[in-house]
Order: structure tokens, then C-alpha cells, then sequence
């Protein structure tokens, strides 16, 4: 038997920690793939009846892949709008699927590494998540399920323009590459810049990770390939690849160069964000973002030292940026004090900051 | 029968059908180019010129240049070709046909190329900087600053 939605929902997505991955700059990797059915309206334009006849034609097509046997499922309007925003927030859902009815479904395997939306902005979309730098396996996998979708189905295909699409200019291989990336270093020697006019070149696209909770970002970036045009997958792969590589080796060598050349700044950030974790009592969102992306840089260049694998550590901190967000916490605990929400935050970093200390041999001493 | 919209991370229902939204020219409000798939907090400034729009009961006609296309709308799925110039949109797989010398001229693959090359050496503003400000003026809800940077952005692409 299929288990439940909300169950689901009150889950934690297992790929998302992952171990024994490189986790200090590339956190996570996803790709979309998009199928429309031949002779079939796109979502956008049809109508009730037709979505109803989409999500028929496809609704077994998802069920016989790899894993969907069992997949929970919901209709669009099953689900409320809590529902909805934490499945957004997880990034589970597009924003155009959260807003559609009649006719729109959602499919979510047990692994909760693959989500596959019917009538969306297209008829078929599924986005694969890993953590880590996985794009090799993410389009490998993306590409046997196309494979497997167009042995059960007519899809919309031309030689010319290759896999149609509802947004005229990203039809092609139906194919699009996510990553998301930590760059501390980066953005405190201002950095980003260079970085998106080298980028331009690859017409590749990076932004910042912005929630819905205020400018604070905690120093997450999303790197992002445009839909894929007709046979240029591979070319894109490898400029994803070759780009994560370098910013990852650059964003290593900054974070050095911070810790060496200004080494009482940095430890002074450091010391207050953990004088914070002892002794306060409160925590909003935007401060967690903050202080999460300050314990990664911390423990990286060894201001701070973790008591555990650093990859349990990694692996908690993906974590409670997922389980302590407004949404989240609202939905699982049902608390809607924005003060015992804060409360309960601080609570869960407590319990981490126990397994920190600083690491003595950067501790500043005024001399006598 | 409403429809439940997006706006700035939160879900809320939106007091207008679509057929209404069909009529008005204002075909699908949900959906989002890629780059706004991920980010729903960036498109409020969009929406909110859709629903002023829908409000005022006016469309930013785009003064579209006559062509010799015979067909103005699919003949499949009624899909018009206004839309298409307006939206980048398509109705349906068949769409690509009925109005491939439309396409055509949309993506002669040197046109899109040749841009990125051009503002190379002339980084006026960036696109963080600009998403900074468009993020801003979302914030203090000035439309017309945000609509503005709104076009930068995208001429940047
Ligand atoms: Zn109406
Ligand atoms: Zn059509």
C-alpha cells in the first residue's frame, strides 16, 4: 500500500544526508526533465477535460517506473495550502504545480530523490535531487527514465525542435541542471561578480538561494543551466562540471586566504555567533541561515572544532535548515508563536553547538 | 472558480477565473520561465502587474510586426498567435507547426549566441546587483522601479 501524503510531508527527504560526499561547496545537485504527450493541449491552455485524459495516459506510465510502484501520491486538490508551501519550500514542487487544481498531480517516491509532476507547466515534468556533486548520476538517471517514458508513451517530438515544450524557446532535449553552492568566500572578497560574467560565456546562470524569509541567504547560491537546446546536453554537463570543479577549488582557496590574512576578524564572527549559541534563548530564521553558513566556514578552516564525523556534521546542518523553517515547524509541531517557533530553533542548534568548541589555538589573548 | 496564485512565497487564492484570465489575453498567470521556477519570491512584481492589468481591463499591446503567416490561431487547440508574440507560449504540440515561420524567426540560432559576447567588457550593472534592487524595490512595493529592472534583467540574458 502507497503511505500517506502527510506522512511524507512530516519526513525528511533521506538523500539529503547523504554521506561520505564532498559537502563543503556543492550541497546539492538536481535536474528536471519535461515530456509533453503528442496531440495533447499543454496544461497552460487546456482544459479539465483534457488534463483529465493527460494524467490517465501517464498516470500508469509513472506507476510502472523504478520505485513508483509504491510512490505516495496526491491530486492537486487534495492538497491544502500548508501542504502546498511546504512542499514549494522543500523545493518538492514548482510554484506552478502549487497553484494548479483540477487534473495536476504529484507523485514522490520513498527515497524522496524524485518527484514527478503531471500537468504542470508541461504535461510530464520529474525532478531528481542528490545531495553533493552528482550531475553525472542525475542525468544518467533522468535519461533512463526518458527512455522508459517514451517506450510507454507518444511523446511531442521534432527533429527540428527536438522535445516540444509549452515555452517555445525550451523545447530541445527537455533536460535542465540545478546545483546549489556554498561560497562564503566568495561573496565576503566580492567575488560573485567575476564570477557571473565568466559564467555568461557558458551561458550558464548562477543566483542567490533566496527563501521567502527576508535577504538572508547564508551564503547559498544556485547554479543553473538553461533548458537544454536539441542534442546539447552533454556540452552542458561538462560546463556544469568543469564550473563546479573550479569554483569549488576557487571558493577553498579564498576561504584560506580569509582565515590567514584576516584572522581576527573572522575568529571575532565566530566567537560572537558561538557566545550566541550558548547563552541565547531565541533564534529567527534569517539568524539560523546566517549562523548555519557561519559554522560551515568555522569548521572548515578549524576556528571551531566538531567533536564526530564532519560529515555527520554536514549532514545536520541540511537538516535543520530544512526542519526549522516557519513552514515546517508550523506544519509538524502545529506551534504558531513566532517566539516558541524561535525558541524551538535555538533549541535544536543547542543541541548541535554541544558537539562544537572552539579550537584554542586561535583564541586571541591580549597580551600584558 | 478562483485561482490559487503565488505571490512572494505565499500561497493564496487569487480572485479571478480563467476564462476571464483566457479573454483578457492572459494566458496561464502561473506558469514561469526557468529561471522563476525556483524562485517565487521573485516574481511578485509580475504578478502584480498581471493582476493590475487584469484589473484596469487593459493589454500591453505589443506593436507586432505584420507576418505572413496565413493562420492566426492553431487550428487545434485555438491557440492564438498574439499569445505566442506576447508570451513566448504555445497552445499544443502542433502549435510548432501552424506557426513555424513565427518560430523561425525566434530562434535563428545566431541571435541568441551572439549576445552574451556583447556586454563582456561593459558590465553596467550585474545581474546580482540588479536582483538586489529589483528585491528592494519589490520590498517597498515600487512597481515601476521594479518593472524597469524587471526588463534590465532579462536583457541581460
Ligand atoms: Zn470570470
Ligand atoms: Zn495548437
Amino acid at each position: 500500500m502507497a503511505f500517506r501524503f502527510s506522512t511524507h510531508l512530516k519526513q525528511l527527504p533521506p538523500w539529503y544526508n547523504i554521506r561520505g560526499l564532498e559537502f563543503g561547496v556543492v550541497l546539492g545537485t538536481m535536474g528536471r526533465l519535461v515530456r509533453n504527450l503528442k496531440g495533447e493541449v499543454f496544461p497552460g491552455w487546456s482544459t479539465k477535460e483534457s488534463r483529465a485524459r493527460v494524467a490517465a495516459t501517464l498516470t500508469p506510465v509513472v506507476r510502472s517506473m523504478a520505485g513508483f510502484k509504491q510512490a505516495s501520491h496526491a491530486a492537486m486538490p487534495e492538497l491544502d495550502k500548508e501542504e502546498r508551501k511546504l512542499l514549494l519550500e522543500r523545493k518538492q514542487i514548482t510554484p506552478c504545480l502549487a497553484a494548479r487544481q483540477d487534473g495536476s498531480h504529484v507523485f514522490i517516491n520513498k527515497k524522496q530523490d524524485t518527484i514527478i509532476m503531471l500537468n504542470e507547466e508541461e504535461h510530464l515534468a520529474i525532478h531528481r535531487f542528490a545531495s553533493g556533486n552528482q550531475l553525472d548520476t542525475i542525468v544518467a538517471d533522468l535519461r533512463k527514465k526518458a527512455k522508459h517514458v517514451e517506450s510507454q508513451a507518444d511523446m511531442a517530438y521534432s527533429k527540428e525542435y527536438g522535445y516540444l515544450t509549452s515555452m517555445a524557446s525550451e523545447c530541445g532535449d527537455g533536460l535542465q541542471l540545478y546545483m546549489v553552492l556554498h561560497l562564503p568566500g566568495h561573496v565576503i572578497l566580492n567575488q560573485i561578480d567575476k564570477v557571473e560574467r565568466a559564467l555568461n560565456k557558458l551561458h550558464l546562470n548562477i543566483s542567490p538561494f533566496y527563501t521567502e524569509y527576508g535577504e538572508e541567504t547564508g551564503n547559498l547560491y544556485v547554479l543553473f543551466s538553461p533548458p537544454a537546446p536539441l542534442g546539447t546536453t552533454d556540452e552542458i554537463l561538462k560546463h556544469m562540471e568543469a564550473t563546479a570543479d573550479s569554483l569549488t577549488e576557487k571558493e577553498l582557496l579564498l576561504r584560506q586566504k580569509i582565515a590567514a590574512e584576516d584572522t581576527i576578524t573572522l575568529s571575532d564572527a565566530i566567537g560572537r555567533m558561538y557566545g550566541t549559541l550558548q547563552h541565547g534563548a531565541i533564534m529567527r530564521y534569517p539568524e539560523l541561515l546566517h549562523t548555519v553558513s557561519m559554522i560551515r566556514i568555522a569548521t572548515e578552516t578549524g576556528f571551531l572544532l566538531f567533536n564526530g564525523d564532519p560529515s555527520h556534521l554536514q549532514a545536520r546542518l541540511a537538516d535543520i535548515m530544512l526542519i526549522s523553517s516557519p513552514t515546517h515547524l508550523s506544519y509538524t509541531s502545529e506551534e504558531k508563536s513566532e517566539t516558541i517557533q524561535a525558541f524551538m530553533r535555538m533549541h535544536l542548534m543547542k543541541n548541535l553547538a554541544a558537539h562544537l568548541h572552539i579550537n584554542d589555538e586561535f583564541s586571541l589573548h591580549i597580551l600584558p | 472558480m478562483l485561482l490559487t496564485q503565488i505571490v512572494n512565497g505565499q500561497v493564496s487564492d487569487l480572485a479571478l477565473c480563467e476564462t476571464c484570465a483566457r479573454e483578457k489575453g492572459l494566458f496561464d498567470p502561473q506558469s514561469l520561465t526557468f529561471a522563476e521556477k525556483f524562485f517565487p519570491e521573485e516574481f511578485k512584481a509580475k504578478v502584480d502587474k498581471l493582476v493590475q492589468e487584469l484589473a484596469e481591463g487593459k493589454r500591453v499591446e505589443k506593436p507586432s510586426t505584420k507576418r505572413t503567416d496565413v493562420l492566426t490561431k492553431c487550428p487545434v487547440c485555438d491557440f492564438p498567435l498574439e499569445t505566442y508574440r506576447k508570451t513566448g507560449r504555445l497552445g499544443c504540440p502542433d502549435c510548432y507547426t501552424v506557426f513555424s515561420r513565427e518560430l523561425e524567426l525566434q530562434t535563428t540560432p545566431g541571435a541568441t549566441e551572439a549576445q552574451p559576447q556583447t556586454h563582456e567588457d561593459a558590465p553596467a550593472l550585474s545581474r546580482i546587483a540588479l536582483e538586489k534592487q529589483l528585491k528592494e524595490a519589490i520590498a517597498r512595493e515600487d512597481y515601476e522601479t521594479a518593472a524597469a529592472l524587471r526588463d534590465q534583467l532579462k536583457d541581460l540574458t
